[in-house]
């Protein structure tokens, strides 16, 4: 008889807390889904490595060895899902064909600029694509002098970021650039100094702002 | 051993003084240096050195090709002229890389401003010398004023102009010697099959020319006075 109660009174307990533990997971499950609604998404800040890979016929890739960089961008959501927001990135290089370019050493890029992008949340992901414009200059070192090439970079740039944690993400992003540059050359040179192209690769820590990237 | 010392020290100088002329290169700007290098024959002549310099430094160099061309992309000079240096090994000294062959020294009129620089062909010469002994005879009572002209082996030209691309007779030397002078020898490389002009005037008298041809290995030639 005793047995007999405590046995009910054991599979009542049990019962009772595997049903609590349920209706709390439940609740907590809601509660995040709410916030994942109603949360604002401020916006994102990216760091990384940037790997430069010139390619065409052009001074860069046919007369320097590129070197990896790091760039930098801030996204700021304006509208929805729309966000607009300021990018750095730079790079190195050393001259390897001098006939070519000219008589000089080391070049080092930087783009300095801004971006106008769509972002969409996929489950731990977000994928976002990203048009940017900016300033683009080469700074050239040689002949104990410096001197510069400048142009206006032009970019499209996927990005894709996993979420390790609430406000933390990996990300990668390919990167189409095109800089029309500003050298003055002869029009046989046209082809060589009038552009350069890249298709540049980026990855790094993506810090997220806004209880709106809260996720799980 | 002072002459040593003299050498020396003036090197150091031209070294110390170009050391601290900046350069000051221009900014977004390339240039195009071509042309073809050929002999006084019009053979291609292939391994030539081609540079472009501003205050002693190399701005871009390269060689002629095995067809004597040659193509190569420089920097500008921003305010300091420009120089393109064919067959040159140093622009301290002016020394001919090939010693088999003249150079050729274009230079821009103040900072250059062109972006194409096409040379055309550029002709360079056999190298040749002759020496000319003046010797003051005992006994004669002569002075004697006279001017050397010869072509040099480093022709220098205008970059804006094209003008004696053979620099002929551009190397021109007055001297005078009076009847305590004591003989002289006046060494001197020039373009093989060329002449120097030997023009002088024995007290005053009436000018002379003599003709010295420029031979490999030299023409000796003795003035007594």
């Amino acid at each position: 008889m005793f047995l007999n109660i405590r046995t009910l009174l054991v599979a009542l307990l049990f019962s009772a807390t595997t049903f609590a533990q349920q209706t709390e997971t439940e609740t907590e499950k809601n509660t995040n889904q709410e916030q994942h609604t109603s949360g604002t998404k401020v916006g994102s800040i990216t760091v990384g490595a940037y790997l430069p890979i010139a390619f065409g016929e052009n001074f860069v890739n046919d007369g320097m060895d590129l070197k990896m960089g790091a760039q930098m961008q801030l996204k700021l959501n304006v509208l929805g899902d729309f966000y607009i927001g300021p990018a750095l990135s730079f790079f190195f290089a050393d001259v390897n064909n001098r006939a070519l370019v000219g008589n000089y050493d080391e070049m080092s890029n930087m783009v300095l600029g801004g971006v106008v992008g769509y972002e969409k949340q996929v489950e731990r992901f977000d994928l976002s694509i990203g048009l940017g414009v900016g300033y683009s200059g080469y700074f050239n070192k040689g002949l104990g002098d410096s001197f510069e090439d400048n142009g206006t970079a032009l970019w499209l740039r996927p990005e894709v970021s996993y979420r390790l944690a609430n406000y933390v993400s990996f990300y990668v992003a390919p990167e189409l650039r095109h800089d029309f540059m500003n050298i003055d050359v002869p029009s046989e040179l046209k082809d060589t100094f009038g552009g350069v192209n890249y298709f540049n690769l980026g990855f790094g820590l993506r810090i997220n702002f806004g209880t709106g990237y809260k996720f799980q | 051993m002072k002459l040593h010392l003299y050498k020396i020290l003036l090197f150091s100088a031209v070294l110390l003084f170009t050391s601290c002329e900046k350069l000051e290169i221009t900014n977004n700007e390339r240039l195009l240096v071509k042309g073809k290098v050929v002999d006084e024959n019009g053979n291609a002549l292939p391994n030539i050195s081609i540079k472009t310099e501003a205050v002693n430094r190399s701005l871009a160099n390269t060689r002629s090709d095995a067809n004597g061309n040659f193509e190569l992309t420089s920097l500008n000079a921003n305010t300091d002229p420009l120089h393109v240096l064919v067959n040159i090994a140093s622009s301290i000294n002016f020394e001919n890389e090939n010693p088999d062959y003249s150079s050729k020294v274009y230079t821009s009129e103040g900072a250059n401003s062109q972006l194409l620089l096409d040379l055309g062909t550029i002709t360079l010469s056999g190298l040749g010398s002759f020496s000319l002994y003046l010797k003051n005879l005992s006994g004669d009572n002569n002075s004697l004023e006279y001017t050397l002209s010869y072509t040099s082996k480093v022709c220098r030209l205008s970059l804006e102009s094209n003008s004696n691309p053979f620099c002929e007779l551009d190397q021109v030397e007055n001297g005078f010697a009076d009847p305590t002078s004591e003989n002289r020898t006046l060494n001197r490389e020039s373009i093989l099959g060329s002449v120097a002009v030997f023009e002088y005037k024995l007290n005053n008298g009436a000018t002379q020319t003599i003709e010295i041809p420029v031979t490999n290995p030299p023409t000796t030639y003795v003035f007594e006075y």
